[in-house]
């Protein structure tokens, strides 16, 4: 991992175009500011790996809901 | 400028046009399934593949960005599963073997608002609330009663482009909503 030490309001570029800014930084936290090409999708790291887990865990294994078990669902 | 997706009860018809889930629950329809699959023996993903020939006839969605944890997943065909009045799809992968339970989060979540990123407004270039279809991910177990839906990640459609994205809400969503169900 490279390690790079920045005060607030310095930079870091990643490519071409993307900017990664400190914008400030208070106690244990610290704020980025990002800009990146709409291309880019970024996340906070943690709800992006809850996501991730999610779709694995929703992606059909073998055979899809029967029509039995879809109408169970809707019987309310 | 941030869309607000409220109350969003509409689906995707089969033969490639955007109508209220009423009409298209209602009337014509998704033509389908069980002419396809030949009269549902099946209810399986077998029955779903054997539509590949008429690929053409369905709602394909193209997510750009592929989803999180499947980036290469980039095209999709919504079918509608489980009969005609079903609010329930089946989101096929034609990139990869991989399929979804989706259903418009209403009926089961009717305080469901979602508020859509500016950056996947602007992605999908959504200029109204109207413009977007919003489908959440349902996870099904063998014990139904168990079944969640993901509403921190839903699945946003652009009706008239059917390019989609799953965002990210900032609210506090849960990825496995129970469905309750009553009796």
């Amino acid at each position: 991992m490279l390690v790079l030490t920045r005060q607030a309001d310095q930079s870091v570029m990643i490519g071409n175009d993307i900017v990664v800014t400190v914008l400030e930084i208070r106690g244990d936290q610290v704020r980025l500011g990002i800009r990146a090409p709409r291309s880019v999708s970024v996340h906070r790291e943690e709800v992006f790996a809850q996501l991730e887990a999610a779709n694995r865990g929703a992606a059909l294994v073998g055979a899809a809901p029967t029509v039995d078990q879809l109408n169970r669902l809707r019987a309310r | 400028m941030n869309v607000t997706v409220t109350g969003c009860v509409e689906a995707v018809d089969g033969v490639g046009r955007v109508q209220g889930i009423d009409e298209v629950q209602g009337m014509n329809e998704v033509q389908g399934m069980n002419e396809l699959r030949g009269k549902n023996e099946h209810d399986g993903v077998d029955a779903v593949l054997d539509v590949r020939d008429t690929d053409e006839e369905w709602p394909l969605l193209s997510f750009p960005n592929g989803l999180a944890g499947f980036p290469g997943a980039k095209r999709f065909m919504l079918v509608r599963w489980g009969g005609d009045d079903s609010m329930f799809s089946v989101m096929r992968c034609l990139d990869q073997e991989l399929e979804f339970v989706v259903m418009p989060p209403t009926e089961f979540f009717p305080e469901y608002a979602p508020e859509i990123d500016d950056d996947t407004v602007a992605e999908l270039e959504l200029s109204t609330s109207d413009d977007a279809l919003v489908l959440v991910m349902v996870t099904i177990p063998d014990e139904v009663e168990h079944s969640t839906a993901n509403l921190l990640g839903p699945i946003v459609v652009n009706r008239h482009t059917r390019r989609a994205a799953q965002a990210v809400l900032t609210e506090a969503w849960s990825t496995r909503q129970p469905i309750l169900i009553s009796g």
